[in-house]
């Protein structure tokens, strides 16, 4: 309130400090990359759901999901979510919104399931009209797609995150038209897109694990300068004491 | 509140006149309860996996401990590891700890009879999947441990080759594969117990008593200074080491 109701007070150039206020400064910490983790459960969950509406695994129909939501629900839902609020600590804009966002979609699915799971609800197979369902995915891939174009930012984007948003966010459009449908082409085809997007999910995830891990570039950035891309080069010099305890030393585990 | 609408707020427009620094705080290495948390997972599952605790009927009793400890307190241990600045560690501790949340409450479903699970030993799709991509996320993190040790690489690896086994066993439904994934967990657990214990035991005795065989000789020497922390002895937990 004080700094609405009152004019700011001049800062001496000298040392960021105003009359009868403590010193005033900016502290910065390191931490290790969050977005891998939260990958992580993307991945999993995506790639499990993706295949198996595919029908490259198990059985056709509602019984299956039974038995996988709460991995789901856990790993893509709670594990992620966690990692896209440590993003904010790592001063992510698109990994603290999408990971928490589709974080708390997986949650949701899983409740879904779980309400299904215990006759609380009828979960009707993908042959029958979902719009109340479908339309969960308008908001999930209008944001994923707003994070693509993110992720072309010259500062800060790389084109295996750009793949990542661009195909989920395209890929939930075409899944909430085959729920809204009832259509399963249009569902498969989504499927499809979910899969190219766990793919280059792990690969945005094992990129930035094995760059802080080794200090140097061993998967290719993706981002816009060369060096970022040549296996092997170091781009990062972290600050640490080396016979510190973790935290003040970088990559003890 | 009084003290604070009486002063201007403090707004400063220059950057040059903030003064700017990297703070780095110390911290317990989360490892040593990821490792131990992770052992627990891998040993509890790989004997019961193994066909030692008597199918469905011993799990009802083991998942608890694997949901809580296994689980939640594995996951706890990969958030602390992204302030131990651990890349590998939050990754491999964080998915290992949610996937024994989660199989920890599917067992709460059975136990509950929300769910009829499987037959042991006659496979199981939906974990057999799931056992997919845990395998590929700990093969990955394997190769990131490897920039600091190759023993700790062969550790995650047979963790790794556990999982990449027992999702064989459970899709092709093989009773067979499921027992010697199970004992390939029992292997990586004894693995993640040392990396555990050498975590713990070294910070505490201050040098080496049980080497990581890391890259750098100096680090494998027993006797050798490991860590010389920044601390005040006599002063507060946080500010000096232990309590």
């Amino acid at each position: 309130m004080a700094a609405i109701s009152h004019p700011s007070s001049s800062v001496t150039p000298t040392n960021g400090r105003a009359a009868g206020r403590p010193r005033m400064g900016v502290f910065l910490q390191p931490i290790a990359p969050p977005v891998t983790l939260g990958l992580w459960g993307f991945f999993g969950s995506t790639m499990v759901i993706s295949t198996w509406i595919l029908g490259w695994w198990g059985h056709p129909g509602p019984k299956d999901p039974g038995y996988f939501f709460i991995f789901n629900a856990v790993i893509g839902g709670v594990v992620q979510f966690s990692a896209g609020l440590w993003s904010f600590k790592a001063r992510d804009y698109v990994a603290s919104a999408l990971l928490t966002m589709w974080g708390t979609f997986w949650v949701g699915w899983g409740i879904v399931q779980a309400l299904g799971a215990t006759h609380g609800i009828t979960i009707p197979p993908f042959t029958t009209p979902q719009p109340a369902f479908a339309i969960w995915f308008i908001p999930l891939g209008i944001f994923t797609f707003v994070g693509s174009v993110a992720a072309l930012s010259p500062r800060h984007g790389n084109l295996p995150l750009w793949l990542l948003l661009f195909t989920v966010g395209v890929g939930s459009w075409l899944f909430c038209i085959g729920l809204w449908l009832g259509n399963t082409t249009w569902i498969d085809v989504a499927a499809w897109f979910f899969i190219v997007g766990a793919c280059a999910a792990w690969y945005v995830g094992a990129m930035t694990m094995l760059h802080s891990a080794w200090r140097r570039v061993i998967l290719p950035l993706g981002r816009y300068n060369r060096a970022s891309n040549v296996p092997g080069r170091q781009l990062e010099h972290p600050t640490e004491y080396a016979l510190g305890q973790p935290g003040v030393r970088q990559g003890a585990l | 509140m009084s003290a604070l609408t009486d002063q201007p707020a403090t707004v400063v427009r220059d950057r040059e006149m903030l003064e700017t620094s990297i703070f780095l705080q110390p911290i317990a290495a989360p490892a040593v309860l990821g490792y131990f948390a992770g052992a627990t997972g891998f040993l509890l599952f790989g004997v019961w996996f193994a066909g030692e605790l008597g199918g469905a009927k011993g799990a009802g009793v083991l998942f608890p401990f694997l949901l809580l400890f296994a689980g939640i307190g594995q996951f706890c241990a990969g958030l602390w590891s992204y302030r131990a600045r651990n890349a590998a560690g939050a990754s491999l501790f964080g998915v290992w700890g949610g996937f024994w949340m989660a199989y920890g409450f599917l067992w709460l479903m059975a136990t509950a009879h929300v769910l009829t699970l499987p037959v042991f030993g006659h496979g199981f799709q939906p974990l057999g999947q799931w056992f997919i991509y845990m395998a590929v996320i700990t093969w990955t993190t394997a190769f990131a441990t490897l920039a600091r040790s190759p023993f700790q690489f062969v550790s995650h690896a047979v963790a790794a080759a556990a999982a990449t086994i027992a999702c064989a066993g459970l899709i092709a439904g093989s009773a067979g594969w499921e027992h010697v994934a199970g004992w390939v967990f029992v292997a990586a657990s004894a693995l993640f117990i040392y990396h555990g214990m050498a975590y713990m035991l070294n910070a505490l005795f201050g040098m080496v008593v049980l080497p990581h065989f890391s890259w750098r000789g100096e680090e494998n020497k027993l006797g050798a200074t490991p860590l010389v922390p920044i601390e005040v002895p006599e002063a507060e937990p946080g500010v000096r080491v232990g309590q």
